[in-house]
């Protein structure tokens, strides 16, 4: 349904743009055009929302190669209303290390008494890498303030074109199955590690938010916030115990083509 | 000023997302339901040994003990709780079945107790728990090492831990001497550590304060145990390089040698409970009145059967004392003070304390 809707948005956006310009050709414009190149720098999180029970501690936090790259276009009415779509390349990626309790994975276990795939639930450190890639084609209002602001609010719809979702834990145990069952030691030299990579989903739709400061006719910076709304994870895939969420912010500049 | 108000958006959007991030939940309440230990009164117990993987706990007691009223200390998981508790006497005539809850009530397991009077002085090394999710520890809990007094400078590695390369069974024991650490609480460099594995306690009270009185060698010996003849099992024994000294120097054309001991000692009548060696002592003690000691613990590729024949020089008298018997395994034979080659590894496994019924 959210995929629906969001398709929805970017095909009447497509043609508020395309079919409203070639209709206006003769007559007198009642519209501006506004075409830009954004080159930004995504970080944040991809997350479950809020932070589960399970995790304890959040020890480091770094972001990853985060580049955002793309062609904008923005159609202001009359008034100080507009609209606006584009496509950009939009890599959303972060590395955290934490305490957990309970965490429910699916670990490769290699120490000198255990040896092979287990799941179940994990108590100790954990580090989690992820870095994906998507192309992303946001739609959304924007709302024009005294010439040198704009703030925008809308969705995207994010295709996913290569996913790296990857980790280890250590310093703990894991309990295999469930809380009662085998208790396998999980040691600092011999960390078990997990790679979810090919089990996220090929689409992320979610909701953006942001404004825009005009330096000058060319020149912009901007800032946005993304929030992913649908669970980045296939909704058959059961290895990580809750939903994950992409939420990041994006800072960059803006020029004017 | 507007590029400020811009900034100011941008730095109060990104505390937001910070803040989203980073606010933590209140900890879930404990779901384990497991026995840690499992303990019966020192004076009639022999061993103890806890199989996770079928939920049985086997108590050895000492031949004759009167079993039909004891009260076992139960450690459980954090929180959890136990019916019948701790500390209720029973009657384990007949198997008994205790049950522990999870602290959040949804999980439970039920492990059966068997108290047994046979005398096992066979050692197999299968059974091994998590101190602490630290470390590693024999479930027979008449067993330590010192790996608890490693622990409180967090090593990467702990000397002694199970390995697959077993003579018999699943596991056998491994003890690696360890590179050492600077310990700031003592302003002391110990350059190795040595793996280690005896029958007794490791006091880790004693462990920074004076290392070598925090293992306590020894564990009760009746009379219906009988007369210790010999100390035989299989061993391995890789050397590591190169030999360090206590100054942390290399010292050249030494090699390092393993320590495979046992020992039977005198104790006060009736009231031997906290009597016990030490590595200071626990050559020299003239509370020793025997043992069986490897003279030549050195390297040993394949596994190699070792039977050692007790050494008696002083008569063993039940009435006027009680014993308690060592069994002592080292990885570094002068670990205590320090000394010995990094990597040097000691496998044992299959131990058994052969012992004839006294004459009388």
């Amino acid at each position: 349904m959210k995929k629906i809707i969001a398709l929805l948005l970017i095909i009447l956006a497509a043609q508020a743009v395309y079919g409203q310009s070639g209709e206006n050709t003769a007559k007198e414009k009642t519209y501006t055009l506004e075409h830009k190149i954004v080159a930004g720098f995504n970080f944040g999180a991809t997350a479950p929302m809020p932070i589960p029970e399970e995790v304890r501690k959040v020890e480091a936090w770094w972001p990853q190669f985060g580049a955002q790259l793309g062609y904008n276009i923005l159609m202001r009415g009359t008034g100080n209303w507009g609209i606006g779509s584009g496509i950009m390349l939009d890599y959303k990626g972060m590395g955290v290390r934490d305490k957990v309790k309970y965490m429910h994975t699916i670990v490769d276990i290699n120490t000198d008494d255990n040896q092979g795939k287990f799941e179940g639930y994990f108590t100790g450190r954990n580090q989690t890498i992820v870095k994906n890639s998507y192309v992303t084609i946001p739609v959304y209002l924007t709302y024009y303030l005294k010439e040198k602001w704009r703030f925008r609010l809308g969705g995207y719809a994010s295709y996913l074109f290569s996913s790296e979702f990857s980790g280890k834990v250590w310093d703990g145990y894991i309990r295999v199955d469930d809380y009662t069952g085998e208790k396998i030691l999980i040691p600092e030299y011999q960390p078990a590690f997990f790679n979810f990579g090919d089990k996220l989903r090929s689409f992320d739709f979610g909701v953006i938010g942001g404004s825009e400061y005009k330096l000058n006719y060319r020149f912009g910076i901007f800032t946005n916030i993304s929030y992913g709304i649908t669970s980045i994870f296939q909704s058959s895939f059961k290895g990580v115990g809750f939903k994950m969420h992409n939420l990041y912010a994006t800072i960059g500049m803006t020029y004017t083509l | 000023m507007k590029t400020k108000n811009f900034i100011a958006i941008s730095l109060s959007v990104l505390t937001i997302l910070f803040t989203v991030l980073s606010c933590i939940k209140d900890e879930a309440l404990n779901r384990e339901a497991d026995i840690i230990s499992f303990s019966l009164p020192d004076d009639i117990t022999l061993g103890v040994i806890v199989r996770e993987a079928e939920n049985i706990i086997r108590v050895t007691v000492r031949k004759g003990a009167d079993v039909t009223k004891l009260a076992p200390v139960i450690e459980l998981s954090e929180g959890a709780t136990v019916s019948p508790a701790s500390g209720v006497p029973h009657n384990f005539t007949n198997n008994v079945t205790y049950t522990v809850t999870s602290e959040d009530g949804n999980w439970s397991r039920q492990y059966t107790v068997e108290v047994t009077d046979n005398i096992t002085l066979h050692f197999t090394f299968e059974d091994w728990t998590y101190s602490g999710n630290k470390y590693y520890k024999l479930a027979d809990d008449t067993w330590d090492s010192g790996n608890g007094g490693i622990a409180l400078i967090n090593p990467s590695v702990y000397p002694t831990r199970p390995t697959e390369d077993s003579y018999e069974g699943k596991y056998a024991a491994m003890l690696e001497t360890q590179k050492g650490a600077y310990i700031e609480f003592i302003s002391k460099n110990i350059p190795i550590f040595s793996g280690s594995l005896f029958r007794g306690k490791f006091n880790i009270g004693n462990a920074l304060i004076d290392p070598l009185t925090a293992p306590q060698f020894g564990q009760p010996h009746p009379v219906e145990g009988g007369k210790p003849v010999a100390l035989t099992g299989f061993y391995k024994y890789k050397l590591g390089s190169p030999f360090i000294g206590s100054d942390g120097k290399e010292i050249q054309g030494r090699s390092d040698s393993c320590t495979i001991r046992a020992v039977l000692f005198k104790v006060t009548k009736g009231q031997g409970k906290n009597e016990y060696l030490t590595a200071k002592d626990v050559m020299m003690s003239d509370k020793i009145v025997g043992w069986a000691d490897m003279e030549d613990c050195s390297q040993q590729l394949e596994y190699t059967e070792f039977i050692i024949p007790f050494v008696y020089r002083d008569v063993i008298d039940y009435d006027k004392y009680d014993y308690k018997l060592a069994v002592i395994f080292a990885s570094s034979k002068n670990g205590d003070n320090y000394e010995g080659a990094v990597g040097s590894t000691l496998i044992i496994d299959d131990v058994r304390i052969v012992c004839d019924p006294f004459d009388d």
